[in-house]
């Protein structure tokens, strides 16, 4: 049934976006500041990925948490070098940092790998995709199925670190009153390194979930990071479970847009009814709609998270 | 000191650079190939790009990420036009330089009174949009091979080519593109962007329309990327989409950072150094991208300012010119004093305003007449500075009224509010800290007036700026802070610094000035100073409404008092009368232990 | 007698160019509950925020339990044993009253929940409203969450500023009343207040600040009724 069919790619693509989201927003709301380099550090899980598989030669869960320490080192690094010589700058300052880390990324990337799309290993089984799997009337191949368990798994854990260990409540703390999580007892610099570094390893596991599905190029960064801007912004700045509703409304406008021809057979009978629908204008119609809730609604569709007074 | 060592140390880096350039061009120009003439002609574009970049950027201080975005489009409207149309490149300028300004214009309008991020990512957007329309339409565009056979820059007809007349012609026209926006960025707007960005409540409070002059400056940007993009297409020959590419928006990001996004001289030799630099480093020409990103992130934690200005900083050190001449005084033309009668200047009814969940103000009704001070004191939180914000349109009241000589203008917007005659001082002096006290005073002097007609066609020698200089040292010397006119505010005394805002919030000449504990900071003998000059304002018919904790500063000066507490007025009279009220005593010092109320101000120990 | 636990000696606290303290020594011994008073700007609250470690003085020195703190960061001088409720009560929005508590906790779980109940015992109105979030509470909840905050590391000295801001009498009285309570438990208080009859009230002794100099100190009794503490309000 072709509802059911496009939920779950819905669902697996809004999964690998929430990933990305969520590695965002956790460095926004520790910081304040904008990690432009967000996407390319997806991207750089994935060569990550690809050359871990390489060398190793296992499924892609067996190298996920190896691939996520490396990237948390990475992650760690972009802090030590993007923003805590920036902390006392207005945020801009840090945009500006991270979009050259951003840059530095994908410059090294196509250095070291080339510009030849490359594949990350499947989560399942060595060597391309996994096959598919039946059921309800639903083809699914099971990268996609795999990529929807993941990402929950990986959600699940963050938010059980969130609110139920000490580490995660004092990062939230950290996010929400620098100073006075000082006053607490909490080393807010530590934090956010750490912050950064968790931020950098969920970027690494989305990184290797999309890219053996999207495969990955030096510039894949670019179209991430604006995913996550977006989903952030519509969900409401700031708001964790925001970011992954943006992830999934995304998600499900890139996977519904193009098929709308498919759900509707009555589009087709329009003039040049193929390139009306295609990816490209799909994109195109995300950034105008999203244009227009910035127009109308600039604070996301749910309103930003936190009660603030002006 | 000599006059032409000043007029060159006043101009900062563009002396010696012009120097460097001047020997360049007679030098080793007439023996350059004609590759590098074409890479120095792309660094010229890139400079065009760079300086209207710095409008937005740099003036407004607003990061726009679709510099590179409105390029893209100037070159492909007039690439277009030329390969399709025959249109030559002047007489597509129009085209090619409106549509980035009709986009920035339309997008503009909702986008710009967004916070940084928002905005940024508006702009984006934007960036990528053009680029998937461009590579999608290729009916149009050529689609994502784009065009060959843009013919070369025609000006008047006559088709230039020729590597050096293209170069020659490029940086003419940098050169005067250079000249327009120094232009523009100095004297009177220039200075009315330093305080935009320095502090906007306080140059809306001055009268400034904070949303016009971005739009201006966005606007500015867009045409400078459109003129520099059709230079581009037509000098290259070929159109593509590469130009509407991040890569620009990165290159052009990273020269104003380098090259000191508030310098016109900075985009220039930023765009020189930058482009040039795969030349001179060839180890580099592949990897050019990835230098630029090490380049940016480099100047950006350890040079925040951007070379030009740390070589000016530089030679400042070693070339110190001389203080500039103040001007001499002219005071402001007295305010008539206004017919008596009885309506007040100012009339709050019924104020209430609340802030997620929490009664900041409820129904505080007060009045404050011309020729009067009035004093409002209360404990820390009562509301005093909700009630100014709420007069000078900082936020809508949710019920009640405020009225100034009879117009109702709640819900106005400060701007509009500060050139009906409500000036204010802030708790904390939000002054331009790169301006000296007396243009800090001076923008005030007729702020409403500022804008780019004017500032284009006036000079820096603009008779009116010079009287509204003369008046501001005037205003300087009636306050006691005249000897500080010529400091940078940054360097300014926490005392001088407050009298000096107050200078400036006398210049809009108002009718009314709401100020807020304007003795913080004052030691004693400022304070003796300050208060009977504040009575001699009062007495040639302006109205005070003065927050204050420092009894001993306010009491002698109000003629009436105010008391809130906890967002509602408790008590009104006689700085005597509300200084005695058990209810503010109460308010502020709580009752004493043994029920003994602390009301006689000077009552024996308990027993 | 034993040596105080916070020592603060020639104090001087600097923005740029104006001194916001100048010349300060404070002594206070263990369990001793000291009130801090004058008006605004007197400097009240830029003394808590030195001697936590938010503000670098720029002469003199700050002693706890014998041990200089010098440059010491903030993190560490509230693991030392300093505790440190700011003004405007500043909970963490976003985390619920119970999370709020838990952060500031260093203990194991077993140390953590004997303290969580204490502070639940302390203030009853938080027990009620465990998992709701602090954004939602009422002025007077959150300052007592953001009191209780402070206390949860078992602090040696307790610095609190001006948590009467925007509380009712009624409301102040029921904060401060708990005052005395945990300095009995032997932990010392710095009380910053406007409010300056109910400081006294609670405390033993008080100093008073003006312009950012201490111009007099003693006992509550003599404060109370003495003219230099009227001054420093009302006149000015």
């Amino acid at each position: 049934m072709i509802g059911l069919q496009l939920l779950v790619q819905v669902l697996a693509l809004g999964a690998a976006y929430g990933l990305v989201a969520l590695g965002f927003v956790l460095i926004l709301n520790a910081t304040g500041a904008v990690n432009f380099s967000q996407g390319d550090l997806v991207m750089a899980g994935g060569f990550v990925a690809v050359a871990l598989g390489d060398r190793l030669h296992l499924p892609g869960l067996v190298l996920l948490p190896l691939l996520i320490a490396i990237m948390a080192a990475l992650g760690a690094a972009v802090a030590l070098v993007a923003y805590m010589p920036l902390r006392a700058r207005p945020p801009e300052a840090v945009f500006i940092s991270t979009i050259a880390v951003g840059i530095i990324l994908q410059n090294g990337a196509n250095r070291l790998f080339g510009a030849e799309p490359l594949a990350a290993p499947p989560l399942l089984g060595v060597g391309p995709g996994g096959g598919q799997v039946r059921f309800a009337g639903v083809t699914a191949s099971v990268q996609s199925l795999a990529i929807i368990a993941v990402a929950a798994l990986l959600i699940a854990a963050l938010h059980g670190l969130f609110v139920h260990t000490q580490f995660g409540r004092r990062l939230r703390a950290t996010a929400q009153d620098r100073e006075v999580a000082m006053a607490v007892g909490i080393p807010v610099d530590r934090m956010i390194v750490g912050t950064f570094a968790v931020a950098a390893a969920l970027a690494g596991a989305a990184g290797l979930l999309l890219s053996n599905v999207f495969f990955v190029v030096p510039t894949s960064g670019g179209d991430y990071i604006l995913k996550a801007y977006i989903a952030v912004v519509i969900g409401g700045w700031g708001s964790i479970p925001g970011a992954i509703a943006g992830a999934l409304l995304i998600a499900a406008f890139e996977v519904i847009y193009p098929s709308l021809p498919l759900l509707l057979p009555a589009l087709n009978a329009l003039p040049d009814s193929d390139g009306w629908f295609s990816q490209t204008v799909s994109t195109v119609m995300l950034n105008l709609a999203v244009l227009l809730i910035l127009f109308v609604r600039p604070r996301g569709l749910f309103g930003e998270p936190i009660g603030q007074r002006p | 000191m000599t006059p032409w060592r000043t007029r060159l140390a006043r101009g900062g880096a563009a002396g010696p650079l012009a120097v460097v350039a001047l020997a360049y061009a007679v030098l080793a120009l007439p023996h350059a190939s004609g590759y590098a003439m074409r890479v120095l002609g792309t660094a010229g574009i890139y400079a065009l790009l760079a300086i209207g970049y710095g409008f937005i950027f740099g003036l407004a201080g607003a990061l726009s990420l679709a510099q590179g975005a409105f390029m893209g489009i100037g070159a492909y409207v007039s690439g277009i036009l030329a390969t399709r149309y025959g249109i030559p490149f002047d007489a597509a300028l129009p085209a090619s330089i409106g549509l980035p300004m009709a986009l920035a214009l339309l997008v503009g309008v909702p986008v710009l009174r967004l916070q940084t991020h928002y905005f940024a990512l508006a702009t984006l957007l934007i960036g990528q949009t053009a680029l998937l329309a461009a590579t999608q339409w290729q009916s149009v565009t050529g689609g994502a091979n784009g065009m060959g056979g843009v013919p070369p820059i025609s000006l008047l007809g006559h088709a230039i080519s020729g590597r050096l007349p293209t170069l020659l012609t490029i940086w003419a026209i940098v050169a005067a593109g250079a000249a327009l926006a120094w232009w523009i960025g100095h004297g009177r707007l220039g200075d009315a962007y330093a305080l935009l960005r320095a502090n906007q409540a306080a140059s809306r409070a001055i009268g400034i329309d904070t949303g016009r002059l971005r739009m201006v400056a966005f606007l500015l940007s867009a045409g400078y990327a459109g003129l520099a993009g059709s230079l581009y297409v037509h000098a290259l020959g070929v159109l593509s989409p590469d130009v509407l590419g991040f890569p620009v928006m990165v290159t052009c990001l990273t020269i104003a950072v380098v090259g000191s996004r508030l310098r016109v001289t900075g985009a220039v030799a930023g765009a020189v150094l930058i482009i040039e630099l795969p030349e001179w480093a060839r180890f580099l020409r592949d990897d050019y991208m990835l230098a630029f990103g090490c380049i940016l992130l480099l100047v950006v934690v350890a040079l925040p300012g951007g070379l030009i200005e740390a070589l000016e900083r530089l030679l400042g050190r070693l070339w110190a010119p001389p203080p500039e001449r103040l001007p001499d005084p002219l005071p402001l033309p007295l305010t008539r004093r206004p017919p008596r009668s009885d309506r007040p200047l100012l009339e709050i009814t019924g104020l209430t305003r609340g802030f997620g969940g929490v009664r900041a103000l409820s129904g505080v009704s007060l009045s404050v007449r011309a020729g009067e001070v009035v004093g409002l004191i209360g404990p820390n939180g009562s509301g005093k500075t909700t009630l100014l914000n709420a007069v000078t349109g900082i936020f809508p009241p949710e019920s009640g009224d405020i009225r100034l000589a009879g117009h109702s203008i709640a819900g106005w917007a400060p701007h509009r509010i500060a050139r009906l005659g409500i000036a204010r001082g802030f708790q904390t002096a939000a002054l331009a800290p790169g301006l000296s006290a007396l243009d800090n005073v001076a923008i005030a002097r007729d702020a409403a007036g500022l804008g780019l007609g004017r500032a284009v066609w006036a000079s820096p020698r603009d008779p009116a700026w010079r009287r509204a200089r003369r008046e501001a040292m005037a205003l300087l010397d009636s306050l006691g802070a005249g000897a500080h006119a010529g400091v940078l505010a940054a360097s300014l005394p926490p005392g001088i610094a407050r009298l000096v805002e107050i200078a400036r919030a006398l210049a809009t000449a108002p009718r009314l000035l709401l100020l807020d504990e304007p003795a913080a900071g004052l030691n004693e003998t400022e304070q003796a100073d300050l208060a009977p000059r504040l009575r001699g304002l009062v007495d040639s018919g302006i109205g005070l409404l003065v927050i204050e904790h420092n009894m001993a500063f306010l009491a002698p000066l109000a003629d009436r008092l105010i008391c809130l507490d906890q967002g509602a007025l408790i008590a009104a009279g006689t700085p005597r009368e509300v200084q005695g009220d058990p209810r503010v005593i109460e308010a502020y010092l709580g009752v004493a232990p043994s029920g003994e109320d602390m009301t006689a101000p000077f009552s024996v120990a308990p027993t | 007698m034993t040596a105080p636990i916070l020592s603060v000696t020639g104090l001087e606290v600097s923005y740029g160019a104006v001194a916001a303290l100048r010349d300060i020594h404070v002594e206070i011994g263990a369990g001793e509950a000291v009130a801090l008073l004058g008006a605004n700007g007197a400097g009240k609250s830029t003394l808590m925020k030195a001697i936590i470690g938010l503000l670098r003085p720029s002469a003199g020195g700050i002693a706890f339990d014998g041990r200089t703190l010098g440059a010491m960061r903030a993190n560490r001088r509230a693991r030392l044993g300093v505790g440190y409720c700011p003004e405007g009560r500043r909970t963490f929005p976003g985390l619920t009253v119970r999370e709020n508590l838990l952060v500031a906790c260093w203990g194991d779980a077993r140390i953590r929940t004997q303290r969580l109940d204490a502070m639940f015992a302390l203030f009853p109105a938080l027990a009620e409203r465990q998992h709701t979030l602090a954004w939602q509470l009422s002025g007077g909840q959150q300052q007592m969450l953001a009191i209780g905050r402070s206390l949860m590391d078992a602090p040696r000295l307790l610095l609190l500023d001006e948590p009467s801001l925007g509380l009712s009498p009624r409301l102040t009285d029921e904060v401060l009343d708990r005052i005395p309570r945990i300095a009995a438990e032997g932990t010392a208080i710095l009380l910053a207040e406007q409010n300056a009859a109910k400081a006294l009230q609670v405390c033993g002794r008080g100093i008073v600040l003006r312009l950012g100099r201490i111009v007099t100190r003693g006992d509550s009794r003599d404060l109370i009724a003495s003219e230099a503490v009227r001054a420093a309000f009302l006149g000015g």
